[in-house]
């Protein structure tokens, strides 16, 4: 049975669900719809339930060091209480997974995860873990995996801030990737300046312990988490909040430019069912890896592949011709295949096809034209620089 | 009439696909998709229709509609020749939505064989029938 976060029984009632990653999630509210939810995240304010995200503490006096070697970016870096985008890689450099550590204390991590690879960091981090407490038996590392324990919920848009200073005294001018903890609606929570549509954001972890059963249907429903997200629907019903789901989770993150784990990378599973792709470089997501670090996995490869430049990158791109591109659908120029869609949506906000393509790198330069080809007709697309909406009217550096 | 939340117009005929046809005075076949089929498509974003003097099929694919997430076939309750198409639906394909029997019409054919194709498709009636079972069934 799929997993259930603990916002699952109402959500169930009002919300047509999915199977996402092994959860049962709301891909859209019926009263609202993907198109309603995407613009009031990008005019006023949205929530969603991102429970099903990966929720790992590590602590431990050589937690950062532990963090280092298994991570592509450098923890030493990081402010008390700061964040880094990293990623998780596997000894041919490719990505196992994209996160975000924070630096809790010098001894004590958090790390937010994609909800699709939990299960398999939860195996990698605990066998490294062991393989280096061989080697060193005092190695001081522990590592929880409290996934089930954290229920999440992200609120998104520019009256996002003013929603939610209403609920806790925790003043909330801190900078973005900045974490606090502290009282929100009672509860003690953490809560991080960040967000993945592009717009303005916070981001509030709930532990509720008390209702965890493993079969998820012998789940009481959480009152604690309840409160807190009805709290914040309150709290932003004059910024006329919406609740919004994974559907237009999408279509956000790719209007503003961003990879998704799963759609533009992955690395081989068990069994053999893909190849690699990509590494943080092939990505576009270089600024996630320190090769200064001494040593960590995958870094002969990326120091090798640095060398020997790219053949392939994530590229931006919109379509000039009508259509929606979509995963999967091929890109060409002239005859020759130089690529692959990724991901694809019609923008909401410019009605224009957009999306993100892995092609050879001639065609990665910024006005690089190609052909997406779809139902077998192709449609002119240019590369261009994220994000696709106009940053003086949307997003969290907007000035108008 | 109703059925559960979804909209049936009476004096139109149905595919299983969930197609409206209307037969006009002039006896040319209008065609959109219905209020059970917009609901369930949700925000469609995009609309893809045959030029006009296009022969379609009775029950073949003459075009596309896609909302955010999924692909669909439209497929032509009649046989016959795309006499016009609904040009609004290339920047407004959310009409279909809105509007399902009026402004989110889709084609106009003329039919080449009418009285026959119409005694393969749905009376509104057994129609609200059909989509009363689909809902019973999930």
């Amino acid at each position: 049975m799929a997993d259930r976060t603990h916002l699952y029984e109402t959500h169930v009632k009002k919300a047509r669900m999915v199977d996402f990653a092994g959860w049962n999630m709301p891909v859209l509210f019926e009263t609202t719809g993907t198109i309603k939810e995407h613009m009031a995240v990008r005019e006023g304010v949205g929530i969603f339930d991102a429970s099903h995200m990966g929720d790992f503490f590590v602590h431990g006096e050589n937690s950062a060091e532990f963090l280092n070697y298994v991570t592509s970016n450098d923890v030493h870096k990081l402010k008390l209480k700061q964040a880094q985008y990293s990623c998780v890689l596997n000894e041919r450099g490719a990505m196992k997974d994209d996160i975000m550590p924070y630096k809790l204390a010098d001894d004590y991590f958090f790390l937010s995860t994609n909800a699709v690879n939990v299960n398999k960091l939860d195996a990698w981090f605990n066998c490294i873990l062991s393989f280096a407490k061989k080697m060193k038996p005092d190695f001081d590392v522990q590592i929880e995996n409290k996934t089930h324990d954290y229920a999440l919920v992200s609120i998104q848009g520019p009256k996002a801030t003013e929603t939610v200073q209403k609920l806790t005294d925790i003043p909330l001018n801190f900078k973005w990737n900045y974490i606090e903890q502290g009282i929100f609606v009672g509860e003690n929570v953490l809560i991080s300046h960040i967000g993945y549509t592009g717009e303005n954001g916070w981001e509030v972890w709930i532990e509720d312990t008390k209702t965890y059963h493993p079969d998820p249907a012998k789940r009481q429903p959480s009152r604690k988490v309840q409160k807190v997200y009805d709290a914040i629907l309150e709290a932003g019903a004059e910024f006329s909040i919406v609740e919004a789901a994974l559907g237009s989770r999408d279509t956000l993150r790719i209007e503003a430019g961003y990879t998704l784990y799963g759609t533009e990378a992955w690395e081989e599973q068990i069994p053999s069912v893909a190849v690699d792709r990509t590494t943080p470089f092939e990505a576009s997501l270089g600024f996630s890896v320190d090769l200064n670090k001494e040593t960590f996995i995958g870094k002969d490869a990326l120091v090798k592949q640095k060398e020997e430049g790219l053949e392939k990158f994530i590229v931006r791109f919109e379509l000039l011709d009508r259509g929606v591109p979509r995963h999967g659908y091929e890109v060409r120029v002239g005859e020759h295949n130089i690529g692959e869609v990724t991901s694809g949506t019609m923008s909401p906000i410019r009605k224009v096809g957009i999306g993100l393509a892995f092609v050879n790198t001639e065609y990665s330069d910024i006005g690089s034209e190609f052909d997406i080809i779809i139902r077998g007709t192709p449609k002119k697309a240019r590369v261009v620089e994220p994000p696709f909406y106009d940053t003086k009217k949307y997003g969290r550096k907007r000035t108008m | 009439m109703k059925v559960g939340d979804y909209e049936i117009m009476e004096g139109l005929y149905y595919t299983k696909e969930h197609e409206w046809a209307k037969v006009g005075d002039d006896n040319k076949v209008t065609v959109g998709i219905d209020d059970y089929a917009q609901k369930l498509l949700k925000d469609i974003v995009y609309v893809e229709l045959p030029e006009k003097g296009t022969a379609v099929e009775q029950m073949k694919a003459f075009g596309i509609v896609e909302s955010v997430k999924a692909v669909s076939d439209l497929y032509a309750p009649v046989s016959g020749v795309v006499a016009d198409f609904n040009t609004r639906l290339d920047d407004e394909p959310e009409l279909v939505n809105t509007g399902p029997y009026g402004e989110g019409w889709m084609v106009v054919i003329e039919p080449s064989n009418l009285e026959a194709d119409l005694a393969n498709l749905m009376s509104a009636e057994y129609y609200a029938e059909y989509i009363k079972k689909l809902l019973e069934e999930h």
